[in-house]
């Protein structure tokens, strides 16, 4: 009798240890997003939100969609590996691009947040090199179109010299040369710190604000088309 | 498959599914897993106002997460049944633990999430080739999380129908 009552009482233990780690999974979920938006908000209010400015971020190199003069930006923050990333770029970026970025309301900027590995490091940096020659928004979808498993090697330098060919007008040799030299590593990491900075946690991440980078507010996911 | 071996699990599923506590608890653990898996698979959000949506490319995992949310809350509503009115009987807390956890684990795009930024910032290179690992490999490990629910909820069903049979020994003349 005691034995059956010692493993009910431990099997009531589990169960209870079970649901505090659920409540602790969707508490963090919900803390962590809260804490992105603090992030965003302090660095709003600490006056270096012109970090987030349309105008600093192309500046730096971030490559961009749309008219300068918008009033809105948008910048998201991705990883050529991201399976979420892939999902916004097919579903939800055309519909933007159509609706708001082509209507001159909205431009878009694009910061490289390379959380995945090997792979995501080579494909921003070939990215950067094609946004040298304006094409950064062709590979952007060649690229995507392309993906592969994570860290396979689908991005490799050979596999991304291959993708680079196929967009018309690129001058191959600047871009190969570029991409060999490793000219935008540094870039590539300091999108990395900057996203970090900013608190953001996962790709694919957005910042909807005014152009000269206030008001930002923050989206976490590959959110649909409002 | 053999029609008999379905048979504890119609008889178990009738006899949990005749109680309310049951029922209500069932539909809230898969709710509960429902919402999880939908948050890590970014087809649900909550803000700035509750959005779903489902992409095509989005269809599987979605048809396979509900299968797992329904399951886990079986299986949990048919342990708790067990508890409390099969003493003596052994639960089947292992496998729930194990597939349950392991659809969690895998529902994740390990990578993408803030889970998995959290296992690469604290591990690593370690970390980048778990959610690497976990990102690869998502489909198959959700169909074996599947497959492992479904086992533990079996063996519970088996476990909660047997405890009524009787068996005659024929050369004692008794039953046991």
């Amino acid at each position: 009798m005691n034995k059956t009552h010692y493993k009910a009482r431990k099997i009531k233990v589990l169960l209870s240890f079970a649901a505090i780690v659920t409540s602790i999974c969707i508490g963090f979920m919900f803390v962590s997003s809260f804490n992105q938006v603090k992030a965003l908000v302090k660095s709003s209010n600490s006056g270096n939100n012109n970090k987030l400015s349309f105008h600093d971020l192309v500046h730096q190199g971030s490559p961009f969609l749309g008219k300068r003069s918008a009033a809105i930006t948008i910048v998201e923050f991705g990883d050529f590996q991201c399976p979420f990333c892939d999902r916004f770029a097919k579903e939800t970026e055309p519909q933007i691009n159509q609706t708001y970025i082509q209507t001159g309301k909205v431009n878009m900027l694009f910061e490289h947040f390379t959380i995945y590995g090997p792979d995501s490091i080579t494909a921003a940096i070939a990215s950067q090199c094609i946004n040298e020659q304006g094409k950064f928004w062709n590979f952007y979808n060649i690229l995507y179109n392309n993906q592969g498993s994570v860290n396979s090697g689908w991005a490799n330098k050979d596999n991304l010299k291959k993708f680079a060919s196929k967009i018309p007008g690129l001058d191959t040799q600047k871009f190969n040369s570029c991409l060999d030299s490793g000219k935008y590593v540094s870039l590539v990491q300091n999108d990395l710190s900057f996203a970090t900075s900013l608190g953001l946690q996962g790709t694919p991440a957005f910042i909807i604000e005014k152009s000269d980078g206030s008001t930002p507010e923050l989206l976490p996911g590959a959110y649909p088309f409002p | 498959m053999n029609p008999a071996a379905l048979q504890p699990i119609i008889l178990s599923t009738k006899l949990v599914l005749s109680k309310w506590p049951y029922i209500i608890l069932g539909g809230v653990v898969t709710t509960i897993f429902w919402i999880i898996f939908n948050v890590f698979d970014q087809l649900l959000f909550f803000s700035p106002v509750v959005t779903f949506y489902l992409p095509d490319n989005a269809v599987a995992g979605f048809i396979i997460s509900n299968i797992t949310a329904v399951l886990a809350g079986a299986v949990i509503s048919m342990n708790l049944y067990v508890i409390r009115h099969s003493k003596g009987l052994k639960t089947g807390i292992v496998s729930l633990f194990s597939g349950s956890s392991m659809s969690v684990l895998s529902s994740t795009c390990a990578s993408c999430s803030s889970l998995g930024f959290l296992l690469i910032s604290t591990f690593g290179g370690l970390g980048i080739t778990a959610s690497t690992f976990l990102t690869n490999y998502q489909m198959p490990l959700r169909v074996i999380s599947i497959l492992v629910l479904i086992w533990a909820y079996y063996s519970i069903s088996r476990k909660l129908t047997s405890s009524c049979v009787l068996y005659y020994d024929s050369s004692t003349k008794k039953y046991s």
